[in-house]
């Protein structure tokens, strides 16, 4: 193995990390481009290694959350049954469909997370009064760390959080990435679930999903030893720092140098997969 | 229901502490020894972690990774029996059905 390739992976995962932990996204979406772009790996093999770093950020991220209690943890655990089995769906279909629509799909998957960070405004939702949950051992309280208020809240539309939960774990299993762009938004606005606990039980439920599909994957043989170390190294660190730095740093020029990042990555993406993968 | 939180923190924390800590011993062994990596089946992982191969310290440490979300569903699992909520025993022993599937749907 070439240390100086581990050594720049390395770097790469660190960023990605750091930079995810910044702006609320998982390292995948900046792992997986650079892998393949940067690196010349091949997209399975980047997917793979993206996955497990996945796991990683997500498990190490959610023994803060969940110790706080902001995760709201039956909820996650029923919405995973939907993210898993999309996980297994869109990592059987990663193996057999070909590079080409790999790289097509990212693009777009890349361009609606610029989308939807430059649309992106602090929507905290409140609880609201109306009792509607299907089942009142989901509905969730916490004490939110910054006001030191206790915040209650009443899980809505149950069945559309599980469909989107579905298409969160295809996408996950099939691009490698975590998926918290499609389920934080949708549990805030569609299940009524104030933010914090929206991102906290997502992030809860990644770890699983990641893994089903990284299952997947490591069956198959994709998982690459070499590139996906580095990644994990790297990311663990990265967001570990990241999530320290975040109260320091403010995120509006980084969340335009990401959008600049996504524009000329997601062109090289097509490009190359245009080309045929 | 803080009993439930404490474990599922702690079994998350173990599992990525322990797979980091393989990842990276393994990682500096295969630089001093400037050999390659694969990815290996059970037999060989046994094998070559009796041997202490740099190689297949560094696929336990992605097992342990890969296996860790399981070990958390399984912790959940077992303090909702102590809760006797049955009906969220049923849910973690269905997500671990579908991890379990989705282990044997990759191997071809």
């Amino acid at each position: 193995m070439l240390p100086l390739e581990f050594g720049l992976i390395t770097a790469m995962s660190f960023a990605a990390g750091f930079v995810g932990a910044l702006l609320g996204l998982g390292g995948g979406i900046i792992i997986v481009p650079a892998l393949t772009l940067l690196f010349a790996k091949d997209m399975k093999t980047a997917i793979a290694a993206s996955l497990v770093s996945v796991i990683a950020t997500s498990s190490s991220a959610a023994t803060v959350y969940v110790h706080e209690k902001l995760t709201n943890i039956r909820l996650g655990m029923l919405l995973e049954i939907a993210t898993t089995i999309g996980a297994l769906v869109g990592g059987v279909i990663a193996i057999y469909i070909g590079n080409k629509y790999l790289y097509l799909l990212f693009a777009a998957v890349m361009l609606y997370a610029a989308w939807s960070m430059l649309r992106q405004k602090e929507t905290c939702m409140k609880a609201e009064g109306s009792e509607e949950s299907v089942d009142a051992r989901l509905n969730g309280e916490y004490v939110d760390p910054i006001t030191g208020r206790t915040v209650a809240y009443t899980v809505k539309a149950v069945p559309v959080g599980m469909a989107g939960s579905f298409g969160a774990g295809v996408m996950s299993g099939l691009l490698g990435v975590g998926g918290g762009i499609v389920k934080v938004p949708l549990m805030n606005a569609a299940m009524k679930i104030p933010i914090r606990a929206a991102i906290a039980t997502s992030n809860f439920m990644i770890g699983v999903t990641a893994a089903s599909g990284a299952l997947v994957f490591w069956m198959d043989g994709k998982v690459d030893p070499v590139v996906t170390a580095p990644c994990v190294i790297g990311v663990l660190l990265g967001a570990r720092i990241g999530t320290i730095a975040a109260s320091h740093i403010r995120a509006r020029a980084l969340k335009l140098a990401f959008v600049a990042f996504v524009l000329v990555t997601a062109y090289q993406m097509v490009v190359h997969g245009l080309r045929g993968g | 229901m803080s009993t439930t939180n404490t474990i599922i923190s702690r079994v998350l924390l173990a599992g990525v502490i322990a797979s980091l800590v393989l990842i990276l011993i393994g990682s500096i062994m295969l630089m001093i020894h400037q050999s390659s990596a694969q990815q290996l089946g059970p037999n060989g992982l046994i094998d070559g972690i009796v041997e202490m191969q740099p190689n297949s310290i560094i696929n336990l440490g992605i097992i342990v990774l890969l296996l860790t979300p399981a070990a958390r569903v399984i912790a959940a699992g077992i303090s909702f029996a102590i809760e006797h909520d049955y009906r969220y025993v049923a849910i973690s022993a269905a997500v671990l059905g579908i991890m379990t599937t989705a282990a044997l749907v990759g191997l071809k």
